[in-house]
């Protein structure tokens, strides 16, 4: 009884000093532009896309360049290995995931935050004049 | 008025009948066992009635209704006009209690037969009281007037609204949700999750009357068909997602997705453990823990979708619901909890002393390989729910956010998966109790060869790269391979019945199977496919066909279906990728579905990114100072001069800009020609101003101004060439796509398939079982009950053994 005990507290411990391993392994912090360029690590910035009509697509290479501006106000260029990621234009803030690379943040993912994701637009009793 | 006034009469008739049933069990007082039993009824009917009233304010259009307002619209058609009942919160609350009612009159019916009715429905109704605790909290017949109050909308004004119907319009159901899978997915997930909620209650009432048994046998058939309901919820969501919302995949271990797979995964090792405590008295503590926890998962998941704290990490994440709910659920999953554990604590002594296992839990027995199989089912539970709730975690205490990479699932779930699969294999070979340990290695050896060829031949092909998934791949072979061997034999003895666990774990070995080959070999390739412009990749030629406009009778939105012819050797298909613009987000942004090709082995996924045309006449892209050749006539030269901002500078706050470049137009003869192009920029398209040149017989149009602050001389300008000599005819499509080719998806499919059928199959023998067998036999006979399934895997090996 009191041997089935140790070996199933030991198996628990090995599996969750595992699993916090690699949870600290999998975690992509939020950061801002200037510790993404401090540490080179892969992170998570939260900001605005900013310079609109400079951001392109290079239909060619699959890459979408734009400017992001995280929310302490800096600027920084982003390439993203993708197409523009649909209702950019709507989103309110938007949230890139990769690391810094030379003066560009090179971005794996682009998560929208849309203020109306699950929601229609105007409620009904703000359309009056 | 009246579905508010019933939405509270809801409420206070399932306190009437909480209060009903506790008094019944407390002081075995059969009058008040009848009227909660009937304020029960009376319960449900009101639900049916409140759901109908909302169906009927969706089906007339009745906007008065926030509710209605806010997920439906004229333009909604059947049947996504019914599934609008659940598009929001309040709806699929509704729904959830609805179905809930549905499930309490079963466990009536059904614990009336066993004597246990007062108890257990003490317990089961606390849920509906939850519910309805929580409709009235989040109302889905709160009126305009009320719900916007706070931005000066009145009673009078939405009647002025009114007059004019045009402005008298719902915002619509998000066109993503406009797919028949919605009719399932969620109905599915609530029905599941409704059942879970049945053991929990038998497991308390179990506790409570210090039965410490019964309730396994009871509620098997409730587990098994929870994880049943609950597993095809989940599965519809995987096809909805790769099937339409275009994510590339059928599960991306989204919060939202995982935190619908912790109860799942709870609930089927507790049908695990349970058939380990029916056949040897153990494990007693073990499935109270486990009810416990796979309902309160379910309430856990709840909280994390519908509370808001998800908000950023998901995809799936409702609106914040406001700080009444958030608090409210979060009673809820504590109160559950605190009953579970604190009931389970008060009678824990109780139960060492009463309980006596049988038989001693050898590594060999069967027994124990289904407790090791359950204990990595658990596993898995806690690592997902670990990394869904680490990020909530970390901002509980004050850390930095942040967000947990679906790598970390995947790694974890690499060896559990085959260690969940190889217990299975294992459990089929031993017996009951204990295995002779030579003669179940002597059978265990052929099934271990035909692993490792398997194994062996995934990797040599190069179907799986590593040497670790080949090992995967072997024990997935290894479970499939004595799963059919069983199948094989039960159906040669005509014994239908007891196939379903042999199928359900023959569906996960090849679903596992399934999922190996399709992440390691499944190739992509970003493609810009240009009308009538064949393409070859992936093995395959893609050749845009054009564009077609469907869904014309529809004026709330513009949809085109972009046909895709895709050819290689032996076959040709067309894949309809689709691209639309809805008034849902007044057409700034197109929806994008994908379109897929089921071949055989493979499926073709085409899923597009960007639309755009490709102008049927020439196109130049310059930078600065550097010449081009003009390809209408090479004996000309075009070079961009400067960038003309002036215009634009001149009327900086309009929300059109007036650009410009300067080019000098040359000739072999020595002409020079010097020009401004214009075009009006307003923030998405340039509508040029076209400045025709006799000389060169042709007109030119600044089409597109690529400005790069960093480096200046590295600005673009794309200038169009129209010719009159030219066949200036429609303009050709363009559509920019990730395609990729899925191998053996089928695999994926039919393992899920396969497994929620076999799970069917356990679900209706089990209750057959469970309703024929009278209570007073089920006491006594507890142990050598011959009426679970998994009394009847005994193999022919193992019988022979025996």
């Amino acid at each position: 009884m009191q041997k089935r005990y140790i070996i199933g507290i030991g198996i628990i411990a090995i599996a969750s000093i595992a699993s916090i391993y690699l949870l600290s392994e999998a975690q992509v912090q939020y950061t801002t532009i200037q510790d993404a360029r401090l540490t080179g690590k892969k992170v998570q910035i939260k900001g605005q896309w900013v310079e609109r009509d400079e951001a392109y697509y290079d239909q060619l290479n699959n890459s979408f360049y734009f400017t992001l501006a995280d929310e302490t106000g800096e600027k920084i260029k982003v390439i993203y290995n993708g197409a523009k990621p649909n209702h950019l234009e709507l989103a309110e803030a938007i949230v890139v995931r990769g690391r810094v690379e030379g003066s560009y943040f090179l971005a794996t993912d682009i998560l929208t935050k849309c203020p109306s994701k699950y929601e229609g637009a105007k409620p009904l009793s703000t359309q009056i004049p | 008025m009246i579905a508010q006034f019933l939405i509270h009469l809801s409420l206070g008739i399932a306190v009437a009948f909480c209060w009903g049933y506790l008094t019944a069990s407390l002081k075995k007082n059969t009058n008040a066992l009848q009227s909660a039993r009937a304020l029960y009824y009376l319960y449900t009917l009101v639900l049916l009635i409140i759901s109908a009233l909302l169906l009927y304010a969706l089906v007339t259009h009745n906007f008065d209704y926030s509710y209605v307002q806010a997920y439906s619209s004229r333009y909604l058609e059947p049947p996504f006009l019914y599934a609008a009942f659940y598009a929001g919160q309040e709806g699929s609350f509704l729904l959830w209690a609805l179905v809930t009612s549905f499930v309490g009159i079963a466990v009536i019916e059904y614990s009336k037969k066993q004597g246990n009715e007062a108890e257990v429905m003490s317990f089961f109704s606390l849920v509906p009281l939850f519910l309805s605790l929580m409709l009235v909290a989040k109302n889905p017949f709160s009126f305009l007037w009320e719900t916007y109050a706070s931005e000066g909308s009145t009673r009078e004004l939405i009647e002025l609204i009114k007059i004019e119907q045009s402005r008298y319009e719902g915002r619509g159901l998000n066109p993503v949700l406009q797919n028949y899978w919605i009719m399932l997915h969620p109905p599915m997930l609530f029905s599941g999750f409704a059942m879970i909620s049945v053991p929990y209650a038998f497991a308390m009432a179990g506790l409570l009357r210090r039965e410490y048994h019964d309730w396994v046998r009871l509620t098997q058939p409730w587990i098994i068909a929870a994880s049943l309901t609950l597993g095809i919820g989940i599965t519809l969501g995987g096809f909805w997602a790769y099937e339409t919302l275009g994510w590339g995949g059928f599960w991306a271990w989204d919060p939202v997705e995982n935190s619908s797979l912790v109860p799942w995964l709870l609930t089927v090792s507790l049908f695990h453990t349970t058939l380990i405590q029916r056949r040897t008295k153990g494990l007693v503590r073990t499935n109270f823990v486990l009810v416990v926890a796979a309902f309160s998962a379910v309430l856990y998941s709840t909280f994390l979708t519908r509370s808001g704290v998800l908000g950023d990490t998901s995809v799936h994440s409702f609106v914040e619901p406001g700080f009444f709910v958030y608090v409210l659920l979060l009673i809820f999953l504590l109160g559950f909890t605190g009953l579970g554990v604190g009931l389970l604590l008060a009678r824990f002594r109780d139960i060492s002393s009463v309980s006596r296992r049988i038989g001693v839990f050898e590594p060999t027995s069967r027994e124990f390989q289904l407790a090791v199989g359950a204990g990595l089912l658990i596993a898995s539970a806690v690592i997902v729910l670990l990394g869904t709730s680490y990020p909530i975690a970390a901002e509980l205490i004050g850390k930095p956010k942040v967000a947990i990479e679906p790598e970390f699932y995947n790694k974890t779930h690499f060896p559990l998966i085959a260690l969940i699969l190889l217990a299975n294999g294992l459990s089929l070979i031993a017996n009951w109790s204990t295995t002779p340990l030579f003669p179940a290695i002597r059978s265990i050896i052929p099934w271990i060869g035909i692993s490792v060829l398997a194994g062996g031949a995934a990797f040599i092909s190069g179907i799986v790269p590593s040497l670790a998934a080949a090992a995967v791949f072997a024990c997935s072979a290894f479970a499939l391979s004595i799963n059919l061997r069983h199948i094989v034999r039960l159906i040669s003895a005509a014994k239908y019945r007891a196939l379903g666990a042999f199928i359900s774990h023959a569906g996960l070995a090849t679903l596992t199977a399934g999922v190996l080959v399709l992440s390691f070999t499944s190739k992509s390739a970003h493609l810009q496919l240009v009308e009538n412009e064949p393409q070859r990749a992936l093995g395959y030629t893609f050749t845009l066909l054009g564009r077609e406009q469907v869904d014309l009778h529809l004026s709330d939105r513009e949809k085109f279906r972009y046909p895709v012819l895709v050819e290689s050797k032996s076959t040709r298909a067309i894949a309809y990728a689709i691209v639309y613009f809805s008034d849902f987000n007044q057409r700034q942004a197109p929806f994008l579905e994908p379109g897929i090709v089921r071949f055989a082995g493979e499926d073709v996924y085409i899923s597009p990114k960007a639309i755009d045309e490709k102008p049927s006449y020439p196109v130049i892209t310059l930078r600065k100072y550097i010449p081009a050749q003009l390809p209408t006539d090479t004996t000309w030269r075009i070079q961009l001069l400067a960038f003309d901002m002036s215009k634009a500078a001149a009327n900086p706050n309009r929300s059109e800009l007036e650009l410009g470049v300067r080019v000098r137009l040359s000739s072999r003869k020595g002409e020079t020609i010097d020009t401004t192009l214009y075009a009006i920029f307003d923030g998405q398209t340039f509508s040029p101003k076209m400045v025709s040149i006799s000389s060169i017989d042709a007109a030119l149009a600044l089409l597109r101004i690529q400005r790069n602050q960093t480096a200046p001389d590295s600005s673009t300008a794309t200038i169009g060439l129209i010719s009159s000599k030219l066949d200036n005819s429609k303009p050709r499509n363009v559509l920019v796509v990730d395609a990729s080719i899925k191998p053996m998806i089928n695999l994926v499919w039919i393992g899920f398939l396969t497994m929620l059928g076999g799970m069917f199959i356990s679900t209706v023998r089990s209750f057959r079982s469970s309703i024929s067998a009278p209570r007073t036999m089920a006491t006594t006979k507890d142990v050598s009950h011959q009426s679970t399934m998994h009394h009847h895997l005994t193999t022919p090996e193992t019988e022979k053994q025996a």
